[in-house]
């Protein structure tokens, strides 16, 4: 039996460096820091396997710390509760995608249509636990954890636009990230609330979505996109960039 | 000017650092392969993480030194566009400074790519920003271009020579880390980049005071504007 002080430490550390990272230096050469100690990551799929029955909820956590022998109390080392499991489920299902890509790089070479199946990858892994995604999308939008939220579903755009092989230098950047973000949060909003076999209106509904960042336009063309965007993003990059030095 | 700039202090400490691969070679300072060197293959067995710290150092390094090469590209753009007309007999020197700022350029629009960094939130103002400087101090003529380019590389170049300095510590903390004593590969390639950028921008500002641009007396208040500018800009970049 392990006991609780043995996961403390590294939890607060995680949300924190989860909300950085997206912005730090992406090493080749060297592994991926993990924001998870090994522990943290079995508790937590664990506790995952009970979410299509239980849901984004506190006996989740308690059945992933029974499930991996640690006492029921050991789930209040996720000082965030119901948050760090929902986030887990965000972490591990966005880090999988990297699986896909082998597949979808020899099925086409067209930029966004490899940001569309990455997509549909990504919201198929929803379909588990689909019917307790809205509790989860509420957490999530609870003030305290909307920053958190946000800044992962930064992460999800930034890693589609990534795997699919986005070379945008410029402005592109943020505006295929920030659109993205847009268009995903939507559909997977639409498939919450979607009753069709196999969720075929969700594959529509984000077909159409896509086709308009597919033109949208670049950099100049677009200055009040930039200026609507850089005025937006970069009130708290400037107090989080000012507070560094 | 020159001399503040000198390579020396720190060349010896980068030679030594660099060693094992370039064998205390100079290194060739006119960039003529037209794309960006091969960034090392990710290996079997791959170094321990990169501290938040480091990687935040290198994420800067890189959206800076990327909107800087922007810049520079882009300000002989605009001289080119106005010496193609009025002053001939400048093009081909302009010419290949140019070209070996669009080297830089994609360089490091590749590297900004390979390492997943943002690039400036401004590059849209730097692309407005230094065509604009290059057309309007190629208009006021050959030496205000000249004191364009002299402002402009001592700036960059002295940053690069900053940032020469702490990545060779890096890089030597980072062999430190690891148990077998490696030191990353890509640390090391990217600080001979930087290293050889750094000696292209001083050919740069050679010939920029070869080319009068001291001379320029007058453009004393046009060269510290610049400075300036370009201080500001890569303070700004860096962060945003
Ligand atoms: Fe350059
Ligand atoms: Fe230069």
């Amino acid at each position: 039996m392990f006991t609780s002080t043995h996961l403390r430490s590294p939890v607060c550390k995680a949300s924190s460096t989860i909300l950085n990272s997206a912005r730090l230096y992406h090493a080749v050469s060297h592994l991926p820091p993990s924001p998870y100690t090994p522990a943290q990551a079995r508790i937590l799929s664990s506790a995952l396997t009970h979410v299509p029955e239980h849901g984004f909820v506190k006996d989740a956590l308690v059945l992933g710390c029974r499930d991996q022998g640690y006492l029921d109390s050991t789930h209040a080392v996720f000082h965030n509760g119901v948050f760090d499991l929902i986030q887990y489920h965000l972490y591990s299902e966005r880090t999988k995608l990297a699986q896909h890509k082998d597949k979808i790089d020899a099925e086409t070479n067209d930029l966004h249509e490899r940001v569309k199946r990455y997509c549909v990858e990504r919201l198929k892994a929803n379909a588990p636990v689909i019917k307790r995604l809205p509790e989860a999308l509420a957490v999530m939008g609870l003030p305290p954890n909307v920053p958190a939220s946000l800044e992962e579903l930064a992460k999800l755009a930034d890693e589609i636009w990534y795997l699919a092989g986005d070379k945008s230098s410029t402005f592109d950047w943020y505006t295929r990230r920030a659109s993205l973000s847009a268009v995903y949060s939507a559909t997977e909003l639409y498939m919450t609330q979607d009753n069709s076999t196999d969720f075929k209106n969700t594959w529509e509904f984000l077909d159409r979505r896509l086709e308009n960042v597919a033109h949208l336009k670049s950099t100049l063309g677009s200055s009040s996109t930039w200026i609507a965007f850089t005025g937006m993003a970069s009130i708290n990059l400037l107090r989080s960039q000012l507070a560094r030095g | 000017m020159i001399r503040s700039l000198s390579t020396k202090s720190c060349s010896r400490r980068v030679a030594a650092a660099l060693s094992s691969s370039c064998s205390g070679k100079r290194f060739n300072s006119a960039s003529t392969t037209p794309t960006p060197a091969p960034i090392p293959a990710a290996g079997d067995r791959k170094l321990p993480p990169l501290s938040p710290r480091t990687r935040d150092f290198l994420a800067r390094l890189i959206r800076v030194d990327q909107a800087g090469e922007l810049g520079a590209d882009l300000i002989y753009s605009g001289q080119h566009a106005v010496f193609k007309r009025t002053r001939p007999d400048l093009e081909p020197l302009i010419a290949h400074m140019w070209d070996q700022e669009v080297y830089h350029h994609k360089t490091f629009d590749a590297l900004q790519t390979t390492h997943r960094v943002r690039p400036s939130v401004f590059s849209p103002l730097w692309t407005v920003a230094a065509y604009g400087l290059g057309v309007g101090t190629a208009v006021m003529g050959k030496e205000a271009a000249m004191a364009c380019t002299l402002a402009v590389e001592t700036v960059i170049g002295g940053h690069y020579n900053d940032q020469l300095r702490e990545l060779v510590a890096l890089i030597e903390s980072e062999a430190a880390v690891a148990e077998d004593g490696r030191a990353s590969e890509e640390l090391r390639e990217l600080a001979k980049m930087v290293s050889r950028f750094r000696d292209d921008e001083l050919e740069h500002l050679e010939t920029a005071v070869e080319h009068d641009a001291e001379k320029a007396r007058p453009y004393i208040l046009l060269t510290e504007t610049i400075k300036a500018g370009c201080r500001a800009a890569v303070w700004t970049a860096e962060r945003f």
